[in-house]
């Protein structure tokens, strides 16, 4: 018998390392409730990356495949409709909040939308299939922003609004408490603490609107971690109400669409604008990036704008009126841009320069093309399956891998003995590592995949059969337990090989023709066979030299 | 050292043609079938349409012809509406075909109809599948060419590996292990959907495996030991050779399959009955058509490589 050859020693105790390294994190997140993955998972933001993710039809969520309508579109506008169609329903699925969207365009005129967990499908479909809304709000003045957190503050830290309504009312005092509020604000909470009456048992949630908010110059900015409790605050009842009787009603909070880096993480700004937009995206006749070739801004990325006839002469007045105001560019809510109006624009074209890139710069000629041109979309697949059914699904295909593993093990132990302990052993490796490799190139488990891997338990040992098979017969001719050992494994590479890869040709095209789940089965099916190859090449043999060395003539095989 | 085959000797050969006459008696009766049951029945994948499953707290059985007529007054044609599940009898499929106006949404309009008109069973809508018809074409033509794909894929492999004879010998009992599975779908009038065509090519793939594995054999025993004899025994020499391990892995695939089949959710149970039949009609075909088209194609004689 030869001689367990170091490298194949050390090559399999690599990979069973490196299939436990992997699996550490799947096996520590999934082992949590629910509850305490959530707080995991903020804790652990790359979390995600590291992990076994489950499909859609196993965590529950819905699957879209939207279409783009050309004939509903005019010629000449379907240029760059799908990067159109794309900037809108991405601004409009980041807008609903779902933790790890994914939305990816497919061939020519589809986009496919991925929104794991979703509770409320029906006004998501609604959502992602209204027509895009592009709108030119003027932003408000810095003081007008000021003194309307200083309302919602006031609320949220329980003070009764009738302080609120006297201080808007007389308004020099009103400007000297506008001043002094700035600068607490600004200043940070140190300020708000001395000057804030002690309320009692504030909770961490409702302490203090202002400390969710810092200061970027004449804006505001708030750390996306913050984003979704200062957006609950805003559409609060009684926030509303306050902000309505001191005369702010015309006013509304946008969130910026880009984020901005700071020290402390990812910020949004949060932009106060008059409701009531200045114009609409209607009068775009188009919008391109550029880049600027002279002038003091050679070099740099610009958004020429062109407006047609009704919106020149809506652009000119607009202009004029607003001369150094800021005037946002909103598509769906979501603010884009806020260039400043530095001169009236009389003839209908605009440009708008800034500190950005030409990537920057394209992306906002999309926004102003997505908003002036339809895109209209379709939902033409959709798949929904709500989280219980994930879970049915889990457990079901746990038990099924459970019973069919225990039937698989109870034959092999039967029919080959102590070879049949190899066997297994060999087996769970190979679940092992075809779960750690998804793991480690962060794929997906879906349904069919647990099919897959289930298959994988009956099919997987059939390299070992053979080989058991082959051992059994060079016995039979009367050679000795070693060298049936050697004579059964090298008879039985060719066959192997041969017969998995041919496995593995239908499993790439599954993968290459499938969709959607099908492809997570062809995945599974593909780790699988390569996985069973190495295992049974290397590992099993490996053990069958140990467990066997001091046999002569008979094997428990 | 249990065995279940110690040195057999079957004549395999002498059946093949006995088989061969049931298999395409199978395949001409499942055809028939097609008109018996006017069509294929196509999930919503391939055909097109809505699916909505339902899950009500308490047991619908009693309930069903009332639930018949709220859902076939919603204006959405004559869905299907059957139970699923085993034991609870309180999990319905609802199958709307193909709307005209693909604008209503069909999940709403049944849960809105269930809210009001029948409240005493409170309900949870937990899966919905809704295709339009052209993705449904769509589909089917690349389930079609994928099935396509791997016969020829599979046939320039081992053509390269082998010859031509074997690589023509391993494809033809794959059509028949696809036609046979395709068959059973049809008599008992199972939903042909994507997961049926997962499943399909899966079994490709399996009985591919077992019969390269005894085409091995036959070309390791042209070269070595049986060298020289009349080609029939050989072959079936080969085929008794190998029979331990055709089994084996037969039985194991099929124990896994099984507990899929009785133990795994809903939708995975058609994979799993499609597979069933596929890891017999593979290990039947690999024993009974691979090798006497092998043998035919040679004129009984051996053949060099």
């Amino acid at each position: 018998m030869k001689k367990n050859s170091p490298l194949a020693i050390l090559l399999t105790l690599a990979v069973v390392g490196i299939t436990v390294y992997f699996l550490i994190p799947t096996f520590i997140y999934y082992s949590k409730s629910p509850q305490a993955r959530e707080t995991y998972l903020h804790d652990n933001p790359r979390i995600m990356k590291k992990i076994l993710n489950l499909g859609l039809d196993l965590q529950g969520g819905m699957r879209l495949v939207l279409e783009i309508d050309r004939s509903k579109l005019e010629k000449g506008q379907d240029k760059d409709v799908l990067d159109r169609a794309y900037t809108i329903i991405e601004n409009r699925i980041n807008a609903l909040g779902v933790a790890e969207p994914t939305i990816q365009k497919q061939g020519k005129d589809r986009i496919i939308v991925e929104l794991p967990g979703l509770k409320d499908e029906s006004s998501a479909k609604s959502v992602i299939g209204r027509t895009a809304q592009l709108e030119f709000n003027l932003l408000r003045e810095p003081a007008q922003l000021e003194h309307a957190i200083n309302l919602i503050d006031n609320v949220i830290a329980g003070k009764a609004s009738k302080d609120t309504a006297a201080a808007s009312d007389t308004s020099a005092a009103g400007e000297k408490e506008k001043q002094k509020l700035a600068e607490q604000l600004f200043k940070g909470s140190e300020a708000e603490d001395t000057s804030e009456e002690k309320a009692p048992e504030k909770t961490a949630e409702a302490r203090s609107f202002k400390e969710l908010l810092v200061s970027l110059g004449d804006q505001v900015g708030v750390n996306m971690d913050n984003v979704p409790r200062v957006s609950t605050i805003l559409a609060r009842q009684d926030v509303r109400q306050v902000l309505e009787r001191a005369g702010l009603g015309g006013n509304s909070f946008l969130w910026s669409h880009d984020t901005t880096k700071l020290e402390g993480g990812f910020y949004r700004v949060l932009y106060y604008v008059k409701s009531s937009p200045e114009m609409r995206g209607d009068l775009i006749k188009d919008a391109r990036a550029s880049i600027d070739q002279s002038g003091f801004r050679a070099g740099g990325a610009k958004v020429d704008l062109e407006m047609n006839a009704k919106g020149a002469r809506r652009f000119s007045s607009v202009t004029a009126a607003n001369v150094n105001k800021f005037l946002a560019i909103v598509l769906d809510s979501t603010v884009y841009s806020a260039p400043r109006i530095i001169q009236k624009i009389p003839l209908g074209r605009a440009e708008i320069t800034g500190s950005f890139t030409l990537e920057e710069a394209k992306n906002l000629a999309i926004v102003l093309r997505a908003g002036a041109l339809p895109a209209p979309v379709n939902i033409i697949e959709e798949r929904i399956v709500g989280p219980s059914l994930g879970q049915d699904s889990i457990d079901k295909g746990i038990m099924a891998a459970i019973i069919g593993t225990a039937l698989v093990f109870v034959f092999m132990l039967f029919y080959y003995r102590l070879s049949g302990v190899i066997a297994l052993i060999v087996l769970i490796l190979n679940i092992g590592i075809v779960l750690a490799v998804m793991a480690g190139v962060n794929a997906t488990l879906t349904l069919p995949g647990i099919a897959g891997i289930i298959l994988l338990i009956g099919m997987g040992v059939d390299a070992n059969v053979i080989i058991f098979e082959r051992v059994r017969e060079e016995l039979g001719l009367g050679k000795t337990a070693k060298s049936a050992i050697d004579a059964g494994y090298s008879n039985a590479f060719v066959t192997i090989m041969d017969s998995n890869l041919t496995t593995l040709i239908t499993a790439f095209i599954l993968l290459w023709k499938g969709t959607g789940p099908i492809r997570g089965f062809a995945i599974t099916l593909i780790f699988g066979i390569v996985a069973s190859l190495f295992t049974a090449l290397f590992v099993s043999r490996i053990m069958m030299n140990m467990f066997f060395q001091k046999s002569k003539n008979t094997l428990s095989i | 050292m249990v065995q279940f085959f110690k040195k057999t000797n079957f004549n395999f050969i002498k059946y093949s043609k006995l088989a061969i006459t049931i298999s395409i008696v199978f395949v001409l009766v499942s055809i028939a079938f097609i008109f018996v049951h006017r069509g294929l029945n196509f999930s919503v994948d391939f055909a097109g349409g809505t699916l909505v499953q339902v899950k009500f707290d308490k047991p619908v059985k009693d309930d069903l012809g009332k639930i018949r007529t709220i859902v076939n007054n919603l204006g959405l044609g004559s869905p299907e509406v059957k139970t699923i599940g085993v034991a609870a009898n309180n999990e319905l499929q609802i199958t709307v075909a193909k709307q005209e106006n693909e604008e209503t949404n069909v999940a709403n309009v049944i849960r809105d109809a269930f809210s009001k008109d029948y409240k005493e069973n409170g309900f949870e809508i937990r899966r919905v599948e809704s295709v339009g018809p052209k993705i449904g074409g769509e589909l089917k033509r690349d389930a079609l060419i994928a099935t396509i794909l791997s016969l020829i894929a599979i046939l320039i492999y081992v053509g390269f590996r082998f010859n031509l004879p074997f690589g023509v010998a391993s494809v033809v009992p794959l059509f028949h292990d696809v036609l046979i599975t395709v068959g059973v779908f049809i008599i008992f009038d199972l939903e042909i959907s994507l997961t049926f065509i997962a499943a399909i090519l899966t079994i490709v793939g399996y009985s591919l495996n077992d019969t390269i594995v005894i085409f091995d054999r036959i070309r390791e025993n042209m070269r070595g030991g049986l060298r020289g004899r009349n080609f029939a025994e050989l072959v079936n020499s080969s085929i008794n050779q190998t029979l331990s391990r055709t089994v084996n892995t037969a039985m194991t695939t099929f124990f896994v399959v099984g507990s899929l089949y009785f133990l795994g959710s809903e939708a995975i149970k058609d994979f799993a009955l499609a597979m069933m039949v596929g890891v017999v009609a593979g290990t039947y075909s690999t024993i009974y058509i691979a090798s006497p088209i092998l043998l035919w194609w040679n004129n009984k004689k051996p053949i060099a490589k």
